[in-house]
């Protein structure tokens, strides 16, 4: 099947690099910018779904994205972003100056260490592939899927059999979109755009 | 050290041209490496300046900010960029990762595919002079087998022209479908102004190619190294596995990053590319010389048989004046009359067509 992944334009916590996780903060200006080129990108493309994240930021991308296509968005919160718990709000000096020993744990078991009062990657992994598999029951087409960075990089480090330790180090910046086709545990990389911050 | 009568195996090599001519390699006009004539970006020097200090430290490991932001420069992912230490390092590594029996190259090709392998066995296929060196694909197909690794540069160096997408990608999948592995050089491809030329984003879905280039020659920063490849993220797991983390040194990153943010400069530098090669490809014939069709910033030339002057003669002429060329007498499949020339500036431009107005007079 074909996916085609967005991740959510920018927020201001984005540009003031704070964890999201599940806190639900709207796209800024640039953030709707950025869905209004994605829109112009994907407009040509024959889409079968487009389902979202169930929080602001990328429903509104999705909502964006649909209108020239004439298709309903689907919310679904199997596509939310991983759950930070007590680090959402934080930037990263600050998280790592309150917990330097979670932080550190979470990097060396990046897959199965739980964030505090949060979720693990494999948590977030197992709820989306659930959704996975929902979608490709309902749709033999092309469905584009707007999420989050983190479900993103989890989703593409586990097919790729990458180290989770390098899962947070590459970047898929606000905005970019990746097309996918993947056929069991093959898969390919037919696309990658990001719009300008 | 005496270099008496020795051709440099690639050019550039001022070093030796200064050991032969007396000449200092600041005042030689060296034609004989394909590099920005603009010099590296004026971004890139102050960055350089600034972040000097840097270097009593290790460099980032994996340089992984560069890694992402030329990964969104190129348009492919992260995963799928592996940096090299300039574009020869993972030249050789990809023959040495991928080597099964046999390496297939163009003849002339660049002189470094299929090195730094012990007793490898390279089949030349030979590209046609009379029809300027084009790529016959089809027949091409038909000459690669089983295990095969193929390196193919696009521009191709030393002809300087450009195959056709559709036909690389047809040798591509014919790979695919018989188990060969396909390089694809496009080091000189960015001069040519034309990213939707490039393989790279057929990477992602053949995993049997593996595109490389470099950031030397665009970006001018050939002292520094600065090359990368873009593959299947499976292939990339691999390449990674056998490279030490820090290869890229901190200056090297840093003008980098400068230099793909200054968008004014790659556009001048296409233009100026663009202009000063027509212009050479106007006025030398005039001078009597055979002028191949290149795309890049570099230029294919032949004395013609009725002047009894050899490349290496004019390069002997033309040195003690500090112009280098590229004799291409050690490529397969040229001649001693077939040499090669960069595009630069237009006053130096001018310098070397009053040079070598000289010599063939």
């Amino acid at each position: 099947m074909i996916v085609i992944m967005v991740r959510h334009g920018q927020t201001d916590w984005n540009h003031e690099q704070r964890y999201q996780g599940q806190r639900d903060i709207p796209l800024n200006e640039t953030g709707r910018r950025q869905a209004r080129e994605l829109a112009l990108a994907l407009q040509h493309e024959a889409i079968d779904a487009i389902y979202c994240s169930d929080l602001i930021r990328a429903k509104e991308t999705a909502q964006i994205i649909a209108r020239p296509l004439a298709l309903e968005v689907i919310p679904d919160p199997r596509l939310r972003e991983m759950s930070f718990g007590r680090w959402e709000g934080r930037t990263f000096s600050e998280i790592y100056r309150d917990y330097p020993e979670q932080f550190e744990e979470w990097f060396r078991h990046t897959s199965d260490y739980t964030v505090p009062g949060g979720e693990s990657v494999n948590l977030l992994l197992e709820r989306f592939r659930a959704l996975m598999e929902d979608i490709s029951r309902k749709h033999a087409g092309t469905v584009l899927l707007v999420t989050h960075g983190g479900v993103m990089r989890s989703f593409l480090y586990s097919i790729l059999g990458q180290d989770p330790r390098e899962l947070w180090e590459n970047a898929l910046e606000p905005g970019t979109l990746v097309k996918l086709m993947i056929n069991g545990d093959d898969i390919q990389i037919l696309l990658r755009y990001t719009p300008l911050a | 050290m005496s270099a008496e009568g020795k051709t440099p195996a690639h050019g550039g090599d001022v070093w030796k041209a200064q050991d032969k001519w007396g000449i200092a390699p600041q005042a030689i006009l060296d034609f004989s490496a394909n590099i920005n004539p603009l010099g590296p970006s004026p971004r890139a020097l102050k960055a350089i300046e600034e972040q000097l200090p840097l270097i009593r430290h290790y460099p980032e490991p994996g340089a992984i900010s560069l890694k992402n932001e030329l990964a969104r420069y190129l348009g492919v992912l992260s995963e799928q960029v592996v940096l090299g230490n300039g574009g020869s390092e993972l030249i050789y590594l990809a023959a040495r990762l991928f080597y099964k029996g046999r390496v297939l190259l163009l003849a002339p090709c660049f002189s470094e595919y299929g090195q730094g392998l012990p007793d490898a066995h390279i089949r030349h296929f030979p590209l046609k002079r009379e029809e300027g060196f084009r790529l016959p694909v089809k027949a091409f197909c038909m000459a690669i087998k089983p295990d095969d690794l193929i390196f193919i540069g696009n521009p191709n160096n030393p002809t300087g022209n450009l195959f056709e997408r559709s036909g690389l990608i047809e040798i591509v999948e014919q790979g695919a479908r018989i188990g060969a592995r396909v390089v694809i050089d496009e080091a000189f491809l960015d001069f040519v102004g034309d990213p939707g030329q490039s393989l790279r984003d057929r990477t992602g879905v053949n995993q049997n190619l593996i595109m490389v280039s470099s950031l030397t020659k665009f970006f001018a920063i050939p002292g520094l190294r600065l090359g990368y490849a873009v593959v299947h993220p499976r292939t990339a797991l691999l390449m990674e596995k056998l490279l030490p983390a820090w290869r890229i040194n901190s200056l090297a990153a840093v003008a980098a990053r400068a230099s793909l943010s200054d968008h004014s400069y790659i556009n001048e530098t296409i233009g100026t590319v663009k202009r000063e090669r027509e212009f050479l490809q106007r006025e030398l014939p005039g001078l009597g010389l055979t002028v191949y069709p290149g795309v890049s910033n570099f230029l294919l030339l032949e004395i013609p048989a009725a002047k009894t002057l050899s490349a290496r003669m004019i390069q002997e002429l033309l040195g003690p004046a500090g112009i280098l060329i590229r004799n291409c007498d050690n490529f397969e499949n040229l001649t001693p009359g077939h040499f090669r020339i960069a595009v630069k500036k237009r006053p130096e431009n001018l310098r070397l067509l009053e040079a070598l107005k000289e010599v063939l007079a």
